[in-house]
């Protein structure tokens, strides 16, 4: 065996983001740690502050949970703030491949706002659901054109909804027609992708504009220059766009928006539209944007004017981007009035034993 | 006191057989059809192939007054595959290969030797459930989106390689006067799950139904992994074939079901990274009193899709 080592570790700086939604710390050993350490470096005794100040994982626990130490607020001169001992069950510490990653169990739902064109999923149980992740969703009633699409979620309210922001934003940005129903049922399962690079993604909605804008359900990864091509059934309307070609002119991936600008004109092709509900339950497949292959890097800040000398776009090459990753949930840094801050500096350490007797 | 078998001691009682069981293998398909390229060395870790699109046809005559046409542009497409490392080993304690009856170094080479190759397989796999066109079976009858494959869907997917001009890979197999057998299609070849031989079996329409194997006219120029045949289409099974849970409108398990064309995707290999088996005896690694042998194996290796109209992901469900 390996002598017992310290496998990763490293130091980060927690946003807003990272406290509503956890974050992923990518650990570059292929062995799975047996121990897990955060450490706050500036939690660590601060003066009037309610936090978590510790946190820690071992094989033996269950994955998503995590234990830790909980720091009063004291403000006093000595200053001893009362420590408190403190387990979370789930949404704390987990490890995994994203090659092999864990399953979640599926989740109701009981209503996806698809007329309004908002689609906010209603659940009376969000789980582990945060900002950020993949979710399927299948057996719902009515919207059955979206019914097994992948969505990422942009919007949580703890057990009331989330938003798949992304497919609303095909909406409100991207001008696609609502859709005639709600769906009034239905499950929601969460879902951790494998990172083979780069992936097909569905299409939620292509402009009609000389230099077309496509909008995905979830963030995309392709890169500036690439060359993509699209399947788009005739279910969809835009059919002409079936099979073609077009060179990624730019992507934009904000918290709400997912979409490329193409070097192709659909000014007079068939408006994007998503099939019914009931076209779809007699059988459709899906609108489909596929990676084709590799393009000139347009110069920058042109959408349109090739790079001079001609730029090799290296960021498209196919690839395996699969990691090891120890995801730090939410619920590290939200336990009830001992919440963390912004820009709180935290470290920590993945460990591997050289040997683990378990009685 | 009576001697019996009872009292025997265990170890009279048993004898270790040194013919070891079989370890379970998975078939191997992803790679079967995929064009196999060679990174030479010391010329960087993103091998990068091109192509040249057609030109433009050009029906209409010159006039009579022989005016030069106006010229095509040459376009080319480039795509460019990373080729990554990867590696595992066991440990062994001299403890155990000096007083294991069987040669347990030689136990641990053919299984490093089986992970490997079905990593390899695995890879290909997840690079073509990544990046493969995308078409759902609608032709079946079990209510869900995607349905259960039927011959129908596979002959659209037929119809939208050969509409993008795509080559078969298996020549047809011309009939025989056997009895039982039906000749088989030029074919485009799939790879499946090893849950989809139900449906396969069950798959017929009017005059065609779905030929096993075993009802080919010549078998000699199958591989164990093929199951069957429909129309033009070759079917390739694995444990290992590709699933992804709960991906249907109803909530069941979707079979990624890839058609793969001539040429349709690659696998890359390092020149000098081929797939090697490493040994290293007592003494080497931080093992000053020579007590552990390590036994390793690595390779590298991409994968990408080389034409994305050559190749489909037909999903299919798998239940009634």
């Amino acid at each position: 065996m390996l002598p017992y080592q310290m496998i990763a570790g490293g130091k980060f700086s927690l946003t807003t983001a990272n406290i509503s939604s956890g974050l992923d710390l990518v650990c570059q050993s292929q062995d799975p740690p047996d121990f897990i350490l955060l450490k706050s470096i500036t939690g660590w005794g601060e003066a009037s502050d309610a936090q978590a100040i510790e946190w820690w994982w071992e094989r033996s626990m269950a994955q998503g949970s995590a234990k830790g130490i909980l720091q009063s607020s004291e403000g006093s001169t000595p200053q001893l703030p009362a420590m408190t001992s403190y387990t979370i069950s789930s949404n704390g510490i987990t490890t995994y491949d994203t090659a092999n990653p864990p399953s979640f169990t599926a989740l109701a739902t009981t209503a996806i706002t698809g007329s309004a064109g908002t689609f906010v999923v209603s659940m009376a149980s969000t789980g582990s659901i945060a900002v950020g992740d993949y979710v399927r969703l299948y057996s719902t009633t009515g919207e059955l054109q979206i019914a097994g699409y992948t969505f990422q979620v942009t919007a949580v309210t703890a057990n009331v909804s989330i938003t798949l922001g992304y497919m609303a934003s095909a909406v409100s940005a991207g001008g696609l027609a609502a859709f005639a129903a709600d769906a009034t049922a239905g499950f929601v399962e969460k879902f951790i992708p494998n990172r083979m690079y780069p992936r097909y993604r569905y299409v939620a909605m292509i402009t009609k504009a000389t230099e077309a804008v496509v909008y995905f359900t979830e963030k995309n990864d392709f890169t500036p220059g690439e060359i993509v091509s699209f399947r788009v059934p005739s279910e969809f309307g835009m059919e002409e766009i079936n099979n073609l070609p077009a060179r990624v002119l730019s992507v934009t991936n904000s918290s709400t928006v997912s979409s490329i600008t193409i070097d192709l004109d659909t000014s007079g092709f068939t408006t994007f539209v998503f099939p019914t509900s009931a076209v779809a339950d007699a059988g459709v497949s899906p609108a489909v944007c596929v990676p084709s292959s590799s393009g000139v890097v347009p110069y920058n800040g042109s959408a349109t004017v090739p790079q001079e000398p001609p730029g090799t776009n290296l960021q498209d090459a196919f690839d395996n981007r699969n990691v090891r990753v120890i995801h730090l949930g939410s619920g590290l840094f939200n336990v009830s009035a001992h919440t963390s801050d912004a820009e709180d500096v935290w470290m920590w350490q993945a460990y591997k034993y050289d040997s683990y007797q378990a009685f | 006191m009576t001697v019996s078998i009872s009292t025997m001691p265990p170890q009279i009682q048993q004898r270790y057989n040194a013919k070891l069981l079989s370890t379970p293998e998975r078939n191997l398909i992803h790679n079967l059809f995929a064009s196999p390229v060679e990174l030479p060395d010391n010329q960087g870790f993103i091998d990068r192939q091109s192509r040249y699109d057609r030109l433009d046809l050009f029906p209409v005559p010159l006039d009579d007054a022989q005016n030069n046409p106006p010229s095509q542009q040459l376009n080319r497409v480039d795509v460019d595959c990373r080729v990554r490392v990867y590696a595992t080993y066991i440990v062994l304690t001299r403890q155990v290969t000096i007083t294991n009856e069987d040669p347990v170094l030689n136990s641990a080479a053919a299984r490093l030797g089986q992970a490997m190759r079905e990593t390899q397989d695995v890879l290909q796999r997840d690079n073509l459930e990544a990046t493969a066109s995308v078409i759902n079976s609608v032709g079946g009858t079990n209510g869900d989106l995607p349905t259960e494959m039927s011959i129908s869907d596979v002959d659209d997917a037929v119809a939208v390689l050969q509409g993008n001009s795509a080559e078969y890979i298996t020549n047809m197999m011309g009939g025989e006067n056997k009895i039982g057998t039906a000749p088989i299609g030029d074919a485009y070849a799939c790879m499946l799950s090893t849950r989809m031989i139900p449906i396969m079996n069950n798959m017929s329409s009017g005059n065609s139904s779905f030929t096993k194997k075993f009802q080919y006219p010549n078998i000699k120029d199958t591989l164990s992994s093929e199951w069957g045949a429909v129309n033009n289409v070759r079917f390739f099974v694995s444990e290992l074939g590709s699933v992804t849970a709960n991906a249907s409108a109803d909530g069941e398990d979707v079979a990624n079901c890839f058609i793969a064309a001539k040429e349709a995707y690659k696998v890359v290999w390092q020149a000098g990274g081929k797939a090697r088996f490493i040994y290293l005896p007592p003494g080497y690694n931080n093992d000053p009193c020579m007590l552990r042998h390590t036994a390793g194996c690595s390779f590298y290796q991409g994968q990408c899709i080389t034409n994305d109209l050559w190749i489909l992901n037909l999903r299919s469900t798998m239940h009634a």
